[in-house]
């Protein structure tokens, strides 16, 4: 049973476990296959230096899709993400150390649904964040809030 | 060249066609590789009986629905540039995607816009997708900025 994060703990600053990923070009191929996106800029060399790259470089959905786990990890399985908005502003490569991490910039609620915001980065290992996201999720509550009934 | 030069009356005559749905079911076995491949041990995507406990079913990762690829237009779009890149995507997630769910996918084109940068002209390309369930409702949105700028030898980064 993994651990559930509530509204009422988390707050405004809360840091999210950051994550490492150093993958190699079979983790690549892995996910061409599983995404059906067999663009060859992620797994030939020959193409990619073509484009001016020095190697092959890393899907940007791939990106995401680590981004999104770190979020969906946080939220836990009472949780549910809402809101994920990713750019990419530069490629990066495999056998690279990457670091995913993330904070909650902002907590609400709305129609008495408890909903964190968080911006959520992709950093490469010269400390340049390449993949910025900003996300929002729904925590449950600790207590039920019931509604007020006015008469 | 100004926006108005670049966006030709052609490109905007794309503005809110819509491609024909195109549907996906949800296959147990897809899931489970995009979960391995994307690296994320959730055991709502792979081990069945917790899934059941938890969600009522196994459920997809949010990215998957990139899986779920919109038909084409019948017409093609005059592309005035060679290189391209994903600019990011900007997904909205209403419902849980279910193993075994019908997802009908519909895109069309939202908007088309012009910024000029080291790169010289680039055309910004707003492509907005939906996901409905076979219950017709409507699971998850993404907007997909796609750029393209320069000519020559194509290229792409993403």
């Amino acid at each position: 049973m993994k651990a559930q994060n509530y509204y009422e703990d988390i707050n405004v600053g809360h840091n999210i476990k950051p994550v490492t990923k150093c993958i190699d070009r079979k983790q690549l191929v892995m996910y061409a296959g599983a995404s059906q996106d067999f663009n060859e800029f992620h797994y030939d060399d020959e193409v990619a230096k073509k484009a001016g790259h020095k190697g092959i470089i890393i899907h940007g959905a791939l990106k995401s899709a680590w981004l999104a786990k770190l979020i969906v990890d946080f939220a836990g399985d009472q949780g549910q993400l809402k809101k994920f908005n990713v750019s990419y502003r530069g490629v990066d490569f495999p056998y690279e150390e990457l670091k995913c991490y993330g904070k909650v910039t902002k907590k609400r609620i709305i129609d008495s649904n408890g909903i964190i915001e968080l911006e959520v980065y992709l950093e490469n290992a010269e400390g340049r964040i390449t993949t910025p996201c900003f996300a929002e999720v729904e925590l449950p509550f600790k207590k039920k809030i019931i509604k007020e009934k006015r008469f | 060249m100004t926006q108005q030069q670049i966006i030709t009356d052609e490109m905007k005559s794309f503005l809110g066609l819509e491609t024909e749905p195109k549907s996906y079911v949800v296959e147990k076995h897809s899931v489970e590789r995009f979960a391995e491949a994307i690296q994320d041990e959730n055991q709502l995507y792979i081990n069945e009986n917790y899934a059941i406990e938890h969600k009522g079913g196994l459920i997809t990762p949010p990215t998957y629905v990139r899986l779920f690829r919109a038909n084409r237009l019948k017409r093609k779009f005059p592309e005035p540039f060679s290189n391209l890149v994903d600019g990011g995507s900007s997904y909205n997630f209403f419902k849980d995607i279910y193993v075994g769910d019908e997802i009908s996918v519909v895109s069309k084109l939202k908007d088309l816009f012009v910024k000029s940068g080291s790169m010289g002209d680039m055309l910004f390309k707003v492509t907005l997708t939906s996901y409905t369930n076979q219950k017709n409702e409507l699971v998850a949105t993404q907007e997909i900025v796609t750029i393209t700028y320069g000519k020559g030898e194509k290229t792409f980064l993403g």
